[in-house]
């Protein structure tokens, strides 16, 4: 009998395979309205570009960096929207599976330890959601090559490289605090989702939206303040890091503090 | 003499204080105390609203108390401990199983408990006539599903089962059913506890019987213990009624809840048990504690 209690890799390993398993037709059916959304919204964005036949033109005086996702700038500015939206608001699912009473009990009744469950969620929002969303970058460059060369016959060729993608999304920024800020951002939709089980994604999209106008509101009636952000760069980043490890250790000890019934807070 | 009593307890309910809400609503529990031994059947049995429910959600972790604590071989349930959680089996009222094949569910879930045996799970299936053909577990019905989480419950081979309303949505021969592998798979180490309104369900097959009311322990008793302190007649008369502790009509004269006489012990029946200990709840106590 496994005697640890703290972190098991096989035991781990087991509950994660459940849990994907389980729940495939769900993640399944996400991965599918991503790729469906990414793709209809970029082929719009796309399509008066490539049907435009000056574009075209230049084209077939070869010139094929015209219809290169890389070079070209709505797209550009797509696909780093898409990237970090996709990353955010996959921060919440990492306390997924838990929005009625009988998911509850089977979640955390099964036996893994509190760390190895939370660990599943930040692997699935951390590695797999990102990566499943950069997948649907990939798969929606096919459908935008396919649709263009062969339903409109616009000499449409270029695929996104794995290695473009990146460039796409760091152009014009530093990759570390863009990192960093995506990373503090998506912690908040983390906390959200350890707080709220049902609908996570929207009440923390509201409870931000609140925030926000609070903010404003202060701005407006006390006067900018924008002086106190105007720190170093390095300090930014420190600030970051540090917001979102406090965000993530929360998120954690709400989680270990879940129960079947909905209590935010319980007492001990 | 202590410790022996102690090695034998399998849970231990410690004077815990319970209640839902932000604010200092009504408590469900205070200073409860529970202890539960090893190798029995226990019957948990309560008014609606009673709490039985709350107290299966606490003894399982799910629900943490104001104060005191629940342990299971001595450690705390509420640190949700997978050494803890690999030896205890929740079968709850409320549940789903996934889309998928029985094979594939048992393989997927039984890898998690360190004692869970395929075979046994079909032992169990084939008790209660289920095909382990299951293409999609989502598709069956509530009982069949009922049937097929109760099996793989006891595959698992946890020392402890908390069970809430087990035979809720079982048809009758469901029922017998159940007693029977509740019979069948018994063992010195493994404790039931079945939370249930349903008496007459269960009353063949617990050894111990606990009824609460009022966030309190009216009376936790063994079976055996009960049989000899009172009798149960289910075709009393209207004298018999008079003498009684409680009594209620039926069909064929009065049932009756009456002090023993020392004579032959007879056949408990939970129904009238519970209606006599919530009526006259005196009585029972000074029947109960007397040497």
């Amino acid at each position: 009998m496994n005697t640890n209690n703290i972190f098991s890799i096989s035991r781990f390993v087991n509950f994660a395979k459940r849990e994907l398993v389980e729940n495939r037709r769900m993640l399944l059916l996400q991965i599918a309205s991503l790729i469906a959304v990414v793709t209809l919204t970029g082929l719009l964005l796309s399509y008066e570009v490539y049907t435009n036949e000056a574009v075209i033109e230049t084209v077939k005086q070869g010139d094929p960096f015209s219809f290169s996702i890389v070079n070209g700038m709505a797209e550009r500015n797509w696909v780093r929207v898409w990237s970090v939206g996709a990353v955010v608001l996959f921060g919440s699912l990492a306390v997924w599976n838990m929005d009625s009473k009988a998911k509850r009990i089977a979640r955390i009744m099964s036996p893994a330890s509190q760390l190895e469950k939370f660990t599943f969620g930040a692997v699935l929002v951390l590695v797999v959601m990102p990566a499943i969303a950069f997948l649907s970058i990939e798969a929606y460059d096919l459908i935008r090559v396919i649709t263009f060369k062969y339903i409109i016959d616009t000499p449409c060729r270029h695929l996104v490289a794995f290695t473009d993608v990146p460039e796409m999304i760091f152009d014009g920024v530093k990759p570390l605090g863009f990192i960093v800020g995506v990373l503090s951002i998506q912690s908040v939709f983390v906390l959200g989702s350890a707080i709220w089980h049902r609908k996570p994604l929207i009440k923390t999209i509201v409870a931000l939206l609140l925030f926000y106008f609070v903010v404003m509101s202060i701005i407006v009636f006390a006067g900018p303040f924008g002086e106190i952000f105007n720190m170093g760069e390095n300090v930014g980043i420190a600030l970051s890091i540090a917001f979102t490890a406090i965000m993530w250790a929360l998120a954690y000890y709400i989680f270990t503090r879940s129960e079947v019934v909905g209590r935010i807070i319980n007492r001990k | 003499m202590n410790e022996t009593k102690n090695e034998n307890l399998i849970m231990q309910v410690e004077r815990i204080a319970f209640n839902y809400g932000w604010r200092q609503q009504k408590s469900v529990f205070s200073d409860f105390s529970l202890s539960l031994e090893r190798g029995k059947v226990y019957g948990l049995l309560g008014l609606n609203g009673a709490g039985k429910s709350t107290l299966i959600y606490l003894m399982a972790g799910l629900l943490t108390p104001k104060s005191g604590r629940v342990t299971i071989d001595g450690c705390n349930v509420r640190d949700r401990l997978p050494s803890t959680l690999g030896n205890l089996f929740v079968v709850p009222e409320e549940f789903e199983l996934p889309h998928m094949s029985l094979k594939e569910y048992a393989t997927l879930n039984g890898a998690l408990y360190p004692r869970f045996s395929y075979d046994d799970l079909l032992r169990n299936l084939e008790l209660f006539d289920i095909n382990p053909e299951i293409k999609s577990l989502s598709s069956l019905s509530m009982g069949q599903k009922k049937k097929v989480l109760m099996s793989f419950a006891f595959a698992t081979h946890t020392d402890l089962m908390l069970m809430d309303e087990p035979t809720n949505g079982l048809d009758i021969p469901g029922k017998s059913q159940f007693r029977r592998l509740v019979a069948r798979e018994m063992s010195d180490n493994r404790t039931i506890v079945i939370s249930t309104h349903q008496v007459r369900d269960i009353d063949r097959c617990i050894e111990h019987v606990v009824i609460i009311d009022n966030s309190k322990v009216l009376l936790d008793e063994s079976v055996a213990r009960i049989t000899s302190k009172l009798q149960f007649v289910e075709n009393g008369t209207a004298t018999d009624a008079q003498r009684a502790i409680y009594s209620q009509p039926s069909v064929t004269g009065y049932s009756i809840v009456a002090p023993s006489n020392g004579g032959d012990e007879t056949e408990i029946n939970l129904e009238t048990l519970f209606n006599a200990t919530l009526g006259n709840r005196d009585k029972i106590t000074e029947i109960f504690n007397a040497k």
